[in-house]
């Protein structure tokens, strides 16, 4: 994607109407509804159209920007359960927090380490090459390669555990 | 992860199912971005740090409503949650709206933009007051005009000493189900909200203000990080006291530079709702309403109600709809929650290191009045205002009355809030309006600011 200016205004309407479907539904497979998925894609874009002038690529940056915020967003909703586990220790447990239909597979994403996690979830589920990765997190290429083979093989780990 | 069999693979490979953008989803985004990187370009400009994002909204009410905390460190404060109609500023004659939504209002100065400023207007009696950071703040409140009393808003740059004009809504006072008397601005300074029990919302810095139909009364409002929420309720009570005479509540929430508010999951139930009730901190937010804690997210997700164990639950958390016991305050302080519970024999102090899954009672409250509101600040003390005057407390077992300059009215403070664990505000209760009182001491002694 070519360097987008600030003055044209028809661009950036023209990059979010292109890419928010896509980023937010991206998203929305992460966390656990469409509300939390759009507050993500909107607070990615406006992150990008506030300082977009000096982004070679802005399809990188919303993806990588949306990754932060979802490992954000999960580690507040891993300290709610925690604490809901505290407070409902003594009575009956009421399901604070709906898991949603990919959870098994996202709580263990979720599992791996964040310089894991952030590779495999830019490689393997937004598409992004491993040259783009290396680049988009400031890794050598080859580190990105063992980190997703690292990724591959604890997710592969958990899934043998688990089943 | 070749395995068809494989949840990671089925995973990975399904394809992503795209989801639109809401109705004016780039306009928001557009306007949100504009608006950081002016607030870049401002900081970078005046060499100032952007201490400013993590500074604490703090939002105080006077008349009929209570601060919420709002960031990290919170300017604390909770409204009383007895509704006691004389300690109300009364609704005057006032410009009114009927009911329409006003596309563009007249424009007024907008919260710390700069430029050329006027004086307030004369004789504005403030009902709230809210401020953001530790010298930026607005009033709201009425004043004599010549349709009568319209609703008048002041701002000050150096914590209540000076005070200049602010656009303020053409909204009346709280009468009933319409008017507003309490306001709220976000850290940015651009958005803020004019409430109680009508909703009116900025996004200029209060140049403009729009009315916004809830599906209720707007009884509180308070914001963090990137949203706003409201406690609308369904309520009966006339004049100024229309948080009186509550049925039921819903939450709601918006992010902020929206307004597009949406009911929050698990917030809602019946009972009455109070003006303070609603706390919100950077980690979490909380609803005393209807006898009953909630307790849920900031950002999104739903809320819950939380179940205090049995044996440590303070008598306010029975779950009455209704509180026949006396007022019931709550203040955050870091990670603990500060519960005053009134009954027969007086107020006692409870705390909570769990959000309120377990409470512990820390003691009697040494106040005289009946109490209206609640602050609590990391490093400071715990301060109550009463019908009597304010008291403060460095451990919550021993209270001192703390000293006054000024004239209080007799009914008293409506409400007070910390800034800091040395700044916070007051305003006492009063017909047609409050007066503002203000501490650089951590509570121990106030001052009287003429808003003029």
């Amino acid at each position: 994607m070519a360097r987008l200016r600030s003055s044209d205004r028809e661009a950036v309407e023209e990059l979010f109407n292109a890419c928010y479907p896509r980023l937010a539904g991206w998203v929305r497979r992460l966390v656990d509804d469409d509300e939390t998925a759009h507050e993500i894609a909107a607070e990615a874009f406006t992150r990008l159209l506030s300082r977009w002038t000096s982004l070679d690529n802005p399809q990188s940056y919303l993806y990588m920007i949306a990754t932060n915020l979802v490992r954000d967003h999960w580690r507040k909703t891993s300290r709610e359960r925690r604490a809901i586990r505290t407070i409902t220790a003594t009575v009956p447990a009421e399901p604070a927090w709906q898991p949603a239909q990919d959870v098994d597979v996202r709580a263990l994403i979720e599992g791996l380490p964040p310089k894991l996690r952030s590779a495999f979830l830019l490689h393997y589920y937004a598409g992004f090459g491993v040259k783009e990765v290396a680049a988009m997190l400031g890794r050598p290429e080859g580190t990105v390669k063992a980190d997703l083979y690292h990724a591959r093989a604890r997710l592969k780990a958990a899934v043998g555990e688990a089943s | 992860m070749t395995d068809p069999r494989d949840p990671i693979e089925r995973w990975l490979s399904t394809d992503v199912e795209l989801l639109p953008p809401p109705p004016g989803a780039y306009e928001r985004v557009h306007r949100r971005a504009r608006r950081r990187r002016s607030m870049r370009a401002l900081g970078a400009a005046s060499g100032v740090a952007v201490v400013i994002a993590a500074a604490v909204v703090l939002p105080q009410v006077a008349g009929n409503l209570l601060p919420n905390g709002g960031g990290p460190a919170s300017v604390s404060g909770t409204k009383s949650t007895s509704a006691t109609p004389s300690t109300r500023p009364s609704a005057s004659r006032g410009t009114h709206h009927a009911g329409g939504h006003p596309a563009a209002l007249p424009k007024g100065p907008a919260l710390a933009a700069g430029g050329p400023t006027e004086a307030p207007a004369a004789g504005l009696r403030p009902t709230s007051v809210t401020l953001v950071g530790t010298e930026v703040g607005a009033v709201i409140g009425q004043a004599p005009c010549a349709e009568g009393t319209c609703t008048a808003a002041a701002q000050t740059s150096d914590y209540g000493t000076v005070w200049t004009r602010l656009g303020a809504p053409d909204a009346g006072p709280a009468n009933g189900s319409s008017g507003v008397s309490q306001i709220r601005f976000n850290v940015d300074r651009t958005d803020g909200w004019a409430y109680g029990p009508g909703l009116y919302a900025t996004h200029n810095g209060g140049r403009t203000w729009r009315q916004l139909s809830m599906p209720g009364r707007v009884i509180d409002l308070s914001t963090v990080g990137g949203m706003a929420f409201a406690v609308v309720g369904t309520c009966t009570g006339g004049g100024a006291t229309f948080a009186a005479h509550c049925t039921s509540f819903a939450l709601y929430r918006t992010a902020i530079g929206s307004n597009a508010w949406s009911a929050v999951p698990g917030a809602a139930a019946a009972g009455a709702a109070v003006p303070g009730g609603l706390q919100l901190t950077s980690q979490g937010g909380y609803l005393l309403a209807g006898g009953r804690l909630f307790s849920g997210p900031v950002t999104a997700g739903a809320w819950h109600q939380v179940r205090p164990e049995a044996a440590s639950a303070p008598g306010c958390l029975s779950g009455a709809a209704q509180p026949a016991s006396g007022p019931a305050l709550l203040a955050p302080e870091g990670s603990v929650l500060y519960l005053a519970c009134g009954s027969g024999s007086g107020l006692t102090l409870y705390q909570s290191a769990d959000g309120g899954g377990s409470w512990q009672r820390t003691g009697p409250i040494a106040a005289q009045g009946t109490a209206t509101s609640l602050a609590a600040i990391s490093g400071g003390n715990i301060v109550l205002a009463t019908t009597t005057g304010i008291f403060y407390s460095a451990d919550g077992t021993t209270w001192h009355r703390a000293a006054l300059s000024g004239t209080v009215p007799p009914g008293g403070f409506a409400f007070v809030g910390l800034t800091t664990a040395q700044q916070g505000v007051a305003i006492t209760s009063g017909t047609g309006g409050g007066r503002l009182f203000v501490t650089m001491n951590g509570g121990r002694s106030w001052r009287y600011r003429p808003v003029t």
